[in-house]
């Protein structure tokens, strides 16, 4: 029926495969190898830089009962779930305003939100020290209002990750909490109204629980993505705080302890896509 | 027959469980139009797509000029088609739409701007040629489809339903080009459609399908009046099928209330089932000579009046007359139904 | 008829606070970039371009600019290359198990974190004594911008008109013929909205370009990275800013095409 399918005539399921085939090979080389690799590094030991033979579970049992390694882990979920909650009460009002807003304003609302996204994310971490360092836009301010005697510290430590991250990965937020606004029939809630509702209720009753698959989807997006995310904490964090992919970071290409690097990340990974299979689930579920 | 345009023997095509071309054989004669009538599903879309080589059948032969092109993809089949969805390219202009064949298979640039001028004259459309299809109107690009297929010489042109789209006053338009174009261009047409008005009116033959089966082949008025079966009888037009008993001796049928109606049939005597159309009945005041009824409803057509009158026995019958009627005949009136010899009937 | 304009009022209030949240560290970038002084200060003092000069004088980032711009052209290429007859035998498999499992596949350089597989190709490069090549980062860069384009291209394909692939067959054309002049021509939107997408991802790419390439061929991004190492003067502020106008144009171009709404769904 096409010029690929299985008219009389034409080549038809191996040419299919083929045309397939670069693509898959181009993922199955730079990933799905690479990452299989990786997982068998996580397996051996090091010793000076030089990988060793033999196959061990000592990087995974250190990561999992060192208890400086229990701390990374928490901290690095409580950070990203201190993102995922501002996110979500900031990105509220925006998302409302957004799905409130008449038609023609709702494109320049968008960009605005979505424009960010295509900033580079250095870029974005190193405007977050000119604000947040010592010498940075909110000291200064601080400092010649007479507020504050010595500068803040708000960078080189969690605080500032989690501005930082919150502003990068808010867009997600707000865009998921839209979609999920913009599909309330407003006329729940005039019936709301009429029913004799105050605002405060009829939010409570009518707009937070529909807006709920929205909240719940960009909370996860926002939550897996702030796991993985490197350059922020990199940059605004340093090496003064715990927070995985840095201590991947370190690992791999400081302390060339690639064993242990690989089996954190491993284990970041199996988290990232458990959370991932599981939002599928969820909105299958939802729209069944 | 060698000497069919296109033949296809045994036909077999299977989805799953269902049948949708069980062991058609079909001959298409040279220069003709012939309609494949049915309702959807009963196979004649199936049928045309695997004559054209968009389909293959699970068993069967096609040939079209004598040549076997059962396994030959469409390309090399030498054939033309008009899909109901216009698909024309949107992005190339109406002469390049048109002379796409020729170019696709390496004619020289002379050749394709000849041809294409002959088929916009065909068409009438010569001023449309730089434009682009969305520019044209429904009926527009429907021709230049028709265009575009024609300008590579098909040994048949297929059309898919190509007027479904359109307005009535539209497609009343186009049928009478397609019908003109046809007898221009001298070609072999094999049409699809379910409108049996369409068909009737275009057809130099009709195959009535049913069921992935050819229930009739024949020409429009064969088909209309010596319908092969209930099917077709009860397909093409209104019909009344009145059952009830045939005597050759007094050459009537009788109904099973009692009435008589006057019918010559090449059946034995017995149980019959009568198939009458509303224009074998003239209405008559009551008493007067034929068979009693009641009229039930009042319908106005275009240019008719149709009434359908239920007789004694319960069965409804309806009667066309011309004109809107001078007297008005209301539902719930008595009135007499004068039935010509009536000359269809099928045995029960 | 609103009988909440207060809340209303003071959710827009704080709404705006939050675009200006959005916006901020672009803003002090860019007026950083324009600083007369050498070091931060508030309010801004001066005017000048100098930082401009002295990073195009400087050599430290011309090289990579101009790399970047090249391995984001050439790595969207390589993408449109892969993608379209992929996204096209996509079209031939029916829904099912079979083509969600090929479809998650073809994805996953979307869903596993940049950090991991900067990891993973940090080791594979290594052991093929690649590391630090051009080669390994157009590979690296052309599998992750690989999904967006993938996902672009399959949108327009599975858009494809069956009648106009039939009539092009039936009208004499070879599959050849066909795939030229009527399949690619109806691609076209597909495969601009993925190609703008995916340069401008490459451009941004940071981490996965970090592990792979250490020293010598340095892109844009990891070479702002390491002058913020060295120095802390608006040279790099600078650079930067020229890195946002460009982001914030193509987000303009992107926004004008009516693709911006894809960008949600960028990890679904």
């Amino acid at each position: 029926m096409s010029a690929l399918a299985a008219t009389p005539g034409t080549p038809g399921r191996g040419m299919r495969w083929l045309a397939l085939l670069p693509a898959l090979l181009l993922v199955t080389l730079l990933v799905a190898l690479p990452l299989v690799d990786m997982g068998l590094i996580s397996f051996k030991s090091e010793s000076f830089g030089q990988i060793q033979p033999g196959f061990t579970l000592a990087n995974y049992i250190g990561l999992l009962t060192g208890a400086g390694n229990l701390t990374l882990f928490v901290n690095t979920f409580l950070t990203a779930a201190a993102v995922t909650l501002l996110s979500a009460l900031l990105g509220f009002p925006v998302a409302a305003a957004i799905a409130r807003a008449p038609e023609k304003w709702r494109g320049i609302l968008y960009f605005l939100v979505a424009a960010p996204l295509l900033v580079n994310t250095v870029v974005r971490s190193y405007g977050w020290l000119l604000i947040l360092g010592r010498k940075g836009l909110v000291n200064e301010a601080l400092g010649a209002l007479g507020l504050i005697d010595a500068p803040l510290a708000l960078t080189g430590n969690y605080l500032g990750v989690i501005i930082g991250g919150t502003q990068v990965f808010l867009p997600f937020m707000i865009l998921s909490l839209t979609t999920s606004l913009m599909a309330i029939d407003r006329r729940l809630l005039d019936a709301a109204d009429i029913l004799g509702a105050g605002p405060v209720r009829a939010f409570l009753t009518v707009t937070l629980p529909l807006a709920v698959p929205g909240l719940i989807a960009g909370s996860v997006l926002v939550f897996s993505l702030m796991l993985g995310a490197f350059v922020t904490p990199l940059i605004l964090g340093g090496t003064a705080i715990k927070y995985i992919s840095v201590a991947v970071y370190t690992d791999a290409l400081v302390l060339f302890n690639l064993p242990r690097a690989t089996a954190m990340s491993l284990l970041l990974m199996v988290v990232v896509l458990a959370i991932y299979f599981v939002q599928k689930r969820l909105t299958r579920q939802q729209e069944a | 027959m060698s000497t069919a345009k296109v033949s296809v023997h045994q036909l077999v095509k299977r989805y799953g469980a269902t049948t949708a071309a069980d062991h058609i054989d079909l001959d298409i004669r040279d220069g003709e139009f012939l309609t494949l009538l049915g309702s959807s599903g009963c196979g004649k879309t199936t049928l045309m797509r695997m004559i054209a080589g968009l389909e293959t059948p699970d068993a069967g032969v096609i040939t079209i000029d004598g040549r076997d092109v059962t396994r030959l993809p469409p390309r090399q089949r030498r054939l033309g088609m008009v899909f109901q969805q216009y698909s024309l390219f949107p992005h190339m202009t109406i002469g390049d739409n048109i002379g796409y064949g020729l170019r696709a298979q390496g004619a020289p640039d002379a050749e394709i701007k000849a041809r294409v001028d002959e088929m916009l004259e065909l068409i009438q459309l010569p001023q449309l040629r730089e434009r682009k299809p969305g520019q044209l109107s429904g009926g527009q690009q429907q021709r230049v489809a028709l265009a575009r297929a024609l300008a590579t010489r098909p040994s048949v042109l297929m059309l898919d339903e190509p007027l479904g789209a359109l307005d009535l006053k539209l497609r009343r338009q186009l049928q009478a080009e397609l019908k003109r174009i046809h007898r221009e261009t001298g070609s072999t047409f094999l049409f699809v459609t379910h409108d049996q008005e369409e068909a009737l009116f275009l057809s130099d033959r009709i195959a009535v399908m049913r069921g992935g089966r050819i229930e009739q082949l024949a020409s429009p008025q064969d088909i209309y009046l010596r319908p092969a079966s209930e099917f077709v009888a009860d397909f093409i037009g209104d019909v009344a099928f009145l059952d009830g008993d045939y005597l050759p001796d007094s050459r009537s049928v009788t109904l099973a209330d009692g009435a008589r109606i006057g019918a010559e049939l090449p059946l034995r005597a017995g149980p019959v089932r009568l198939a009458v159309r509303p224009e074998d009945i003239l209405l008559a005041p009551p008493g007067a000579d034929g068979v009693a009824g009641t009229v039930a409803e009042v319908s106005h057509q275009t240019g008719t009046t149709l009434y359908a009158v239920r007789l004694a026995g319960g069965q409804e019958v309806k009667v066309r007359s011309l004109g809107l009627s001078a007297e008005a005949v209301a539902p719930g009136q008595a009135v007499t139904l004068r039935f010509a010899d009536c000359r269809l009937a099928f045995p029960r | 008829m609103q009988t909440r304009n207060p809340y209303r009022t003071l959710s827009n209030a704080f709404a705006a606070l939050v675009y200006l949240f959005l916006i901020l560290p672009l803003l002090v970038v860019v007026l950083f970039s324009f600083s007369e002084r050498s070091y931060f200060s508030f309010p801004p003092a001066g005017f000048s371009l100098r930082w401009y000069q002295a990073a195009w004088e400087s050599g430290q980032f011309l090289v990579p600019a101009l790399r970047s711009l090249w391995l984001a052209l050439a790595a969207t290429a390589v993408a449109a290359v892969l993608s379209i007859p992929a996204a096209l035998a996509f079209r031939k498999i029916a829904p099912g198990k079979l083509r969600s499992a090929l479809e998650f596949f073809l994805l996953t350089p979307l869903i596993v974190p940049a950090l991991i597989i900067g990891i993973a190709l940090l080791y594979s490069f290594n052991r093929l004594q690649m590391l630090d090549t051009f080669g390994a980062l157009l590979a690296a860069h052309a599998v992750i911008v690989f999904p967006f384009m993938f996902r672009a291209v399959l949108t327009s394909v599975l858009g494809l008109r069956q009648s106009l692939i039939d009539a092009s067959e039936i009208l004499g054309a070879s599959p050849a013929y066909t795939l030229r002049k009527v399949i690619l021509p109806a691609l076209i939107p597909g495969i601009a909205s993925g190609a703008i997408f995916s340069f401008i991802i490459s451009l941004d790419q940071f981490t996965v370009s970090l592990f792979v390439t250490q020293s010598e061929q340095i892109v844009l991004p990891v070479a702002i990275y390491k002058y913020l190492f060295d120095v802390n003067d608006p040279v790099a502020a600078a650079v930067s800013t020229v890195l946002v106008v460009f982001g914030l144009l193509i987000a303009f171009v992107i926004d004008r095409l009516g693709w911006l709404r894809h960008l949600s769904g960028a990890s679904a």
